[in-house]
C-alpha cells in the first residue's frame, strides 16, 4: 500500500492543479516546492509527503514519515553533494537524515520567510 | 518481582528503540556484556540476549533488539525486532515486558515510536536515555509529567556511564510491573492518518515536559558545513583515510621491533638450549617461527582498530557514507551499503552480517558479493610482511612514509575491484532502479574513553585468541605435515621437500607457477582459506624447514627479500587483494543468503580475479624489470 501525506483542503487542491501543470514549474501560488529545489541553509515546512515517480517504492512515502518527515515539520538542508547536488543533508525537527533526491523530491514543502538577508 | 515471576520462570524484558538511541550501551551495562556500541544507526543487527541480577536477587533475561524506525519492519534488522515484540518468532513467546528506551535529545521523532508501543499493549517502560547530553545542551524534560502523559513509567538513564542503568534497574526490581496478560497483540499497520495524529500527540506531550525546543543551527550542524562541503569535505576525508595508513606503519615500527626481537631471542636460546628433537623442530620451527611471525603484527592491528572506533563513535562514519553517495550509486550500490563495507575492513563476516540494514535484497546482495574486497584486518600482516621486504623504507616528498603510500594503493585497488564488480552486476541487472538512502547522520559526539578502551581490548583479545588457537594449530598440523614422512637416507634437498607438504607444494606449484609463486608459497595459499594471517605464518615455518644450513634466524623479512623476486611478491599482494576469503566468511555468506549458489559464485569469482589479477601484475613486473 501507498500512503500519501497531505492536509485536508486547498492545498490538496492546488496541488492537484500543480501537478497537471507539469514538473516544469517549481512552485505554485502557495510558494510550495519539493525539498530538492529548497536552497542550502533555508528553512521550511513539510507540506506533505508523497512518492513523485510512480515507479518508486511504495514503502517510500511511508518510510520518510516515519523518519519525522511529516506536514507541519520544519526542515532545513544542512549540506548538498558535489555533483548533481547529491546525495542532500537534511534536518527534520531534531534529527539530520542523509537522502537520494528521488527520496527528498517526495517531500514537498513550503519555504518560510527569512529574515532579509 | 512477584508479578513478573508468576507467568515465567525468569521475565523476558526487551529493549526496543529508535537506531542509535543507546539500547546496547544500557544492555551492556544492565548486563555486564560487551556487545559493540557506535555512533551510527544500525551497530546492532541481531537479538541478543543477557541476564541481569536484580539487587533483590530476581532473576531477569535482557534482550536487545536491532532499532526500527516503526514497527512495519522494511529492512531485515528491523523484521527481527516487530517478530520479537508480535511474538512471532519461532520457538519465543513475545516479550514479558518492553523497555522502550528513547533519545532524550531527540523525543520528537522517538516519542512516536513510544505510542506505537503502547498500543501493542505490552507492559512498558520508557527509558529517557542520553539524559547527561541533553542536560548539557539545556534539554530538561519533565519525567514525571512525561509518565502521566503516557500513562507508563518513565526512568532517566545515560547508557555510557556504569551506574547509568541504576533508576532502570530499580524499576525492573519493583513489584510496579504489571503481570503480563497471555494472549497475542493485535497489531494494525497505522494509516497515513494515525502517523500525523501520533505526531500531533507527540508535539502535544514535549509542548507540556519540555522538550519541544529545536535549535537552530547546531554544532553539529557547524561542523557538517565543513565535513559534509562539497568540496572540503572530500579531502577532510581522503586526509583521515591517508593518516591511518601512515600511522599503522609509522608508529607500529617500534614495538613491532621490541617484539620481533623477542621472538627471536627466545627462538635462540631454546635452538641452543635444547639438544636436537622433534619437540625442538615444533617449538622452533613450527610455533615461535609460524604462530610468532603472525603476533609481529599486533602492533599495527591495534593502530587500524584504534582509528576505526574513533571513526565508529564520533558519529563521522554516516558522514563518510554521505560525501561517498554519489560514487557508491554510479556503480548501482545503495548508499546504505557504505557501513556493511567499512565494517568490512575489519572483518568481512560483521559487514556481511551488517547488510541486515539494506532494504532492496538484490542491493542487499550486491553489497554481501564485493564486501570480501575491501581488504579485512587479516590481510594487514601479509600486506605489511611483503611490503616490509620489498619496499624500501624511504620518505617521499612531503614526508610521506612510501611504505604507507603502497599500502593505501593497494586498499585503493581493493575497492576499485568491488566497484568494478558492483558496476558489472548493475549491468547484469542485478540492482534495483531505486537505490534507497535515508540514512542518519547523528549528532557528534567526543568518543568515549571507556568505550574505546574496551573495544581496542576486544579486538587485541580476538586477535590473539586468534593467533593462540586456530593459527597456532594450523602451524603445527603444518609443521607435522612438512616434516614427515622423513627424507630418505642420502637424501640431498632440505628435508620439507620429501615431506607430505612438500609433495602437495610441488603439485600446487604447477598451477601457481604461471603467476610467479613458488612452492613455498603454494603450501602457504592452503592454510591461508582458513585465516588469513596464517599465510605469513606458514611462510615462517615452510621457510624454517627448507633452509639447508642451520643458521637461519627466525626473522622472515630478510629471507623473503632475498629467495623471492620482486614480480613474485607484487604478484603475491594482488593475489591477497582479491583471492577467496577464509572459509568463515564463505559460511556467513551462506547463512546469510540460506543458499550455497552465492557462496560459490563468489569463491569462484573471486578465485579467477586473484588468478587474473596475479598473472598480469606478473608478467607485467616482470616484463618491466627485464627492460630494465
Amino acid at each position: 500500500m501507498y500512503l500519501k501525506y497531505q492536509p485536508a483542503g486547498t492545498k490538496q487542491r492546488a496541488q492537484d492543479a500543480e501537478r497537471t501543470r507539469g514538473r516544469a514549474r517549481a512552485s505554485d501560488a502557495h510558494g510550495e516546492i519539493t525539498l530538492t529545489e529548497l536552497k542550502t541553509g533555508a528553512t521550511a515546512r513539510v507540506v506533505s509527503v508523497a512518492p513523485a515517480d510512480g515507479a518508486a517504492p511504495k514503502e517510500l512515502g511511508r518510510r520518510l514519515a516515519e523518519l519525522g518527515f511529516l506536514p507541519g515539520e520544519a526542515v532545513r538542508v544542512v549540506a548538498r553533494g558535489l555533483l548533481a547536488r547529491e546525495p542532500i543533508a537534511v534536518r527534520v525537527g531534531t534529527g539530520t537524515f542523509a537522502l537520494r533526491l528521488f527520496e527528498a523530491a517526495c517531500i514537498r514543502v513550503c519555504p518560510e520567510q527569512t529574515p532579509a538577508a | 518481582m512477584e508479578a513478573l515471576s508468576g507467568a515465567h520462570p525468569i521475565p523476558l524484558v526487551a529493549l526496543v528503540g529508535n537506531p542509535n538511541c543507546g539500547k546496547t550501551a544500557l544492555f551492556n551495562v544492565l548486563t555486564g556484556s560487551r556487545q559493540k556500541v557506535a555512533n551510527y544507526a544500525g551497530v546492532t543487527v541481531e537479538r541478543k540476549e543477557g541476564a541481569l541480577l536484580t539487587p533483590s536477587g530476581a532473576r531477569v533475561r535482557i534482550l536487545d533488539l536491532p532499532g526500527a524506525y516503526s514497527l512495519d519492519p522494511l529492512t531485515p534488522d528491523e523484521q527481527v525486532t516487530a517478530d520479537v515484540l508480535l511474538g512471532r518468532r519461532a520457538g519465543e513467546s513475545a516479550p514479558d515486558f518492553v523497555v522502550c528506551v528513547t533519545d532524550a535529545t531527540n523525543l520528537r521523532q522517538n516519542l512516536r515510536l513510544v505510542l506505537s508501543l503502547r498500543r501493542l499493549g505490552l507492559p512498558m517502560v520508557v527509558a529517557l536515555n542520553m539524559t547527561d547530553i541533553a542536560r548539557r545542551k539545556g534539554i530538561a524534560i519533565d519525567a514525571e509529567r512525561l509518565a502521566r502523559e503516557l500513562g507508563v513509567p518513565v526512568v532517566e538513564t545515560v547508557g555510557v556511564k556504569a551506574s547509568g542503568a541504576k533508576p532502570l534497574i530499580e524499576m525492573l526490581d519493583s513489584a510496579a510491573i504489571p503481570a503480563r496478560t497471555d494472549g497475542t497483540f493485535e497489531w494494525r499497520t497505522p494509516t497515513a492518518a494515525d502517523i500525523e495524529r501520533d505526531q500531533a500527540e507527540v508535539r502535544r506531550i514535549l509542548r507540556g515536559v519540555g522538550g519541544d525546543r529545536i535549535d537552530g543551527v547546531t554544532l553539529s550542524d557547524k561542523l557538517d558545513a565543513v565535513v559534509l562541503h562539497p568540496v572540503v569535505g572530500p579531502l577532510i576525508l581522503a586526509a583521515t583515510l591517508f593518516l591511518v595508513f601512515q600511522a599503522v606503519f609509522a608508529w607500529a615500527q617500534w614495538p613491532m621491533d621490541a617484539i620481533k626481537g623477542g621472538v627471536d631471542a627466545l627462538a635462540g636460546s631454546l635452538r641452543a638450549a635444547m639438544p636436537d628433537s622433534l619437540l625442538k623442530g615444533l617449538l622452533v620451527d613450527g610455533v615461535l617461527a609460524g604462530a610468532g611471525s603472525v603476533f609481529v603484527f599486533l602492533p599495527q592491528i591495534i593502530i587500524l582498530f584504534f582509528f576505526i572506533l574513533l571513526l565508529e563513535d564520533s558519529g563521522y562514519l554516516p558522514r563518510a557514507a554521505f560525501l561517498l553517495d554519489r560514487l557508491m550509486g554510479s556503480v548501482g550500490l545503495s548508499g546504505r551499503a557504505f557501513i556493511p563495507l567499512l565494517s568490512s575492513f575489519a572483518c568481512a563476516i560483521p559487514g556481511i552480517m551488517a547488510t541486515r540494514t539494506i532494504q532492496n535484497p538484490r542491493d542487499r546482495l550486491a553489497t554481501i558479493m564485493i564486501a570480501p574486497l575491501m581488504t579485512c584486518s587479516a590481510r594487514l600482516p601479509v600486506y605489511a610482511l611483503i611490503i616490509g621486504a620489498f619496499i624500501p623504507r624511504r620518505t617521499l616528498p612531503g614526508g610521506l612514509q612510501l611504505q604507507g603510500v603502497v599500502l593505501f594503493v593497494l586498499y585503493l585497488v581493493g575497492v576499485a575491484g568491488a566497484m568494478g564488480v558492483a558496476y558489472v552486476l548493475k549491468r547484469a541487472g542485478a540492482a534495483a532502479r531505486f537505490q534507497a538512502l535515508m540514512l542518519e547522520l547523528p549528532a557528534y559526539h567526543w568518543p568515549n574513553l571507556r568505550n574505546l578502551a574496551i573495544g581496542l581490548w576486544q579486538r587485541v583479545e580476538i586477535f590473539l585468541s586468534r593467533v593462540g588457537t586456530i593459527i597456532l594449530s594450523l602451524m603445527v598440523i603444518l609443521w607435522a605435515l612438512s616434516s614427515f614422512p622423513a627424507p630418505p637416507p642420502g637424501a640431498t634437498g632440505p628435508a620439507i621437500q620429501y615431506s607430505l607438504a612438500g609433495h602437495l607444494g610441488s603439485w600446487l606449484a604447477v598451477l601457481f607457477r604461471p603467476i610467479g609463486f613458488n612452492w613455498q608459497i603454494s603450501i602457504a595459499l592452503v592454510p591461508g582459506l582458513a585465516a588469513r594471517e596464517v599465510a605469513v605464518g606458514a611462510l615462517g615455518t615452510v621457510y624454517a624447514l627448507s633452509a639447508s644450513g642451520g643458521d637461519v634466524s627466525g626473522a622472515l623479512t630478510p629471507l623473503i627479500s632475498q629467495s623471492w623476486s620482486l614480480p613474485t611478491a607484487l604478484s603475491l599482494l594482488a593475489w591477497y587483494v582479491f583471492a577467496p576469503q577464509c572459509l568463515s566468511t564463505l559460511a556467513t555468506v551462506k547463512r546469510e543468503t540460506n543458499s550455497w549458489r552465492y557462496p560459490i559464485i563468489m569463491a569462484a569469482y573471486l578465485f579467477g580475479l586473484a588468478y587474473v589479477g596475479s598473472f598480469i601484475t606478473f608478467r607485467v613486473a616482470t616484463a618491466l624489470s627485464n627492460l630494465g
